[in-house]
């Protein structure tokens, strides 16, 4: 008889994956996660293609190192940590090919791979979207380490205690971060303001 | 100003949080199934090795740098290196000759000694003249690097110096096999005919 995981918690589905191996358990995780990782690696990569293959890494590993998760953590704090890891992998990745290249970047960053949406929701404005990218654009000039911290309190949500245990820093470090990352972004966005 | 400043700060929060969520691709999840079935985890695990070998490349690399730089520093500098300096060969570079003393006068000399200068060469290219009086005359020779080694001459030596009538020294370069010198030279005989025409002369 087939078992209805939509119900669980991410803590139960994990326990059943690790107990008995079920696969139902660890797809059922795949499918609640699998995009809001999506949008929080786009955001902090900031290459479509890039972040749909360290997303499917991050599945991988989640799948290959199952019983490293321990349930004193929550969950989506330890997923989102080996995201981030790889994450910053791929940047540092960039950074060093960048470096060694000779052909050099685009002074404003990299290019931007926005999905064209329009296909999907044609109501949405030309100007809302040319807004998304000005900022997905600042987004990526912010440094990595406080870009991260942005990312997961405003785009994805998390509580500073969450972040502060997702990164195993203190509380005032995460708020800290966060500030100077709003920052940096309030001033590379202020002239669109004005 | 403050209510400004938390304005900006909570307007570029909401921008955030206003900006469209990104959707995984449709068949993500079937690629994920596909490749866990087929056990290709080849990025997710090259990802650690990758990671791991990038530590070492610096120290790597300082390595070499700093190999290279000591090779042009030795082959720049080298003759300044005590390291590239030859060896010094004890007793091969003491050297010690014995010439006849040019201060000497042949006509205070005694006829039974011959005025000679020990002319010591050290190892540092000190030297050292001493005087020697070579007990040679035209009767008697002696074995010259026994005396003036002070009858310190190796056992295997198989060389040797003689002097005596001739004020010249003659060496045997190891060839022959060393012969001790007869303590008196004798006296070359004269032939009893020779003797007879003398007499007869006289």
């Amino acid at each position: 008889m087939k078992r209805d995981f939509k119900n669980w918690s991410d803590e139960e589905l994990i326990k059943e994956f690790q107990d008995n191996d079920t696969q139902e358990a660890y797809e059922a995780l795949v499918k609640r996660y699998k995009d809001p990782l999506m949008n929080f690696v786009f955001r902090f990569v900031g290459d479509r293609e890039a972040a749909v293959d360290i997303v499917q890494d991050t599945m991988v590993k989640f799948y290959l190192k199952k019983d490293s998760y321990q349930t004193i953590a929550k969950f989506s704090t330890w997923l989102y940590t080996i995201a981030a890891n790889l994450a910053k992998n791929e940047i540092k990745r960039r950074n060093r090919r960048s470096f060694l290249s000779l052909n050099k970047e685009n002074e404003d960053g990299p290019n931007l791979q926005v999905a064209d949406t329009k296909v999907i929701d044609p109501e949405r404005s030309a100007h809302n979207q040319m807004l998304e990218e000005v900022v997905q654009r600042a987004l990526l000039k912010v440094k990595p380490v406080y870009r991260e911290m942005v990312i997961l309190r405003d785009v994805e949500g998390f509580s500073y205690e969450e972040i502060a245990e997702m990164k195993k820093m203190s509380l005032g470090t995460v708020k800290s971060r966060i500030n100077r990352g709003r920052n940096q972004l309030k001033k590379l966005l202020q002239k669109y303001y004005e | 100003m403050k209510s400004k400043k938390s304005f900006d700060e909570e307007a570029v929060s909401e921008l955030l949080k206003n900006l469209k969520k990104e959707k995984a691709p449709e068949n993500f999840e079937y690629n994920l199934m596909v490749r866990i079935q087929n056990k290709n985890f080849g990025s997710a695990v090259r990802e650690e090795k990758s990671s791991l070998l990038w530590i070492f490349v610096p120290s790597a690399s300082i390595v070499a740098a700093a190999f290279v730089i000591l090779i042009f520093m030795f082959n720049g500098i080298g003759n300044e290196m005590p390291a590239n300096q030859p060896k010094m060969i004890k007793n091969k570079s003491a050297q010690t000759y014995v010439v006849l003393n040019p201060s000497s006068k042949t006509s205070s000399k005694k006829s039974d000694e011959i005025d000679m200068v020990k002319i010591l060469k050290t190892e540092n290219d000190v030297v050292i003249n001493k005087s020697v009086k070579i007990p040679v005359n035209n009767r008697k020779s002696l074995p010259l690097d026994k005396f003036l080694s002070n009858g310190t001459v190796p056992a295997n030596s198989n060389s040797a110096t003689l002097v005596s009538e001739e004020i010249s020294p003659f060496h045997f370069d190891g060839f022959f096999p060393y012969m001790e010198a007869k303590e008196k030279a004798q006296k070359p005989a004269i032939k009893d005919s020779v003797k007879a025409k003398l007499k007869s002369k006289k």
